[in-house]
């Protein structure tokens, strides 16, 4: 069976995307890697739906690190792309959340165009 | 703080107590075998791998030889994982503490990749995903 469409209620989250600096933004250190510089670029803030899908650890690095995955559903924004190279920064009286952006469908549900997110994050 | 008392030990206060290696990587995040969670970039991973005791014809001496003995580097960016280990290689190369173990780096710092696994939040190297990763090998002789 089809998901129900987002109502209006439902993007009650703001989320900030933020795109990285692009390589004429940059500059370089000895070992040919982008140097901080003015860091990533805030693209705009909006209205989101964000629904929790899983949650596991994941051992890397030697260390665990708690592993979030979320669906983000926004509203077609005019003007903004959206790609996997953005992060998302959901921020709520939970914490701020830094979320890696997996997968991205353009989606119509109920005759409106949806911005289908699929992020995860790795808050410890 | 205890007193070492096995390779695992002594490297852990030898790199403690270099200046150098702490200005960079504060003590709490300087661990043998295990980071736990959540612990902040840069950091520290030593751990013995491969060793040999030394036998007689009567028994086994104290003596050991241990010919890997592996410390990683984990950090946020190339430059930060490679300073690290300058500093430890500075630290502990050539060295033998007054207890009589001796380390000997038997690897220059070789890079391991980068593992997909952390998004920094603040920093804006936000766009790297993950940790590099630098390890060395060293030689150590320990007389416990």
């Amino acid at each position: 069976m089809a998901k129900a469409p987002p109502t209006a209620g439902d993007f009650r989250h703001r989320v900030q995307f933020f795109r990285p600096l692009n390589s004429n933004e940059t500059t370089q250190d000895a070992y040919g890697q982008d140097l901080p510089g003015a860091g990533p670029v805030l693209v705009g803030t909006f209205w989101c739906k964000i629904e929790p899908l899983q949650g596991t650890e994941d051992y890397k690095s030697d260390q665990v690190f708690g592993k979030n995955m979320y669906l983000i559903q926004l509203r077609h924004q005019p003007g903004t792309t959206f790609t996997t190279k953005m992060r998302a920064v959901w921020t709520s009286n939970a914490g701020t959340r830094t979320m890696n952006i997996l997968n991205i469908n353009d989606v119509v549900m109920d005759y409106r165009p949806i911005v289908s997110i699929t992020a995860e994050d790795f808050s410890g | 703080m205890p007193i070492a008392t096995d390779v695992e030990g002594a490297m852990q206060a030898a790199l403690i107590a270099d200046a150098g290696v702490t200005a960079l990587v504060s003590a709490d995040r300087i661990k043998v075998g295990f980071a736990g969670q959540s612990l902040a970039t840069p950091y520290i991973i030593h751990f013995p791998v491969t060793g040999t005791p030394t036998h007689t014809l009567e028994a086994i001496m104290s003596l050991k030889e241990w010919e890997v003995y592996q410390l990683s580097v984990f950090g946020d960016t190339y430059a930060s994982v490679k300073a690290v280990a300058k500093a430890i290689v500075a630290a502990v190369g050539r060295l033998t503490t007054s207890d009589g173990v001796q380390f000997m780096l038997n690897g220059e710092p070789r890079f391991m990749g980068v593992e997909p696994n952390l998004v920094s939040e603040t920093s804006a190297e936000a766009q790297s995903t993950g940790s590099f990763h630098m390890m060395m090998e060293f030689k150590i002789f320990e007389g416990y």
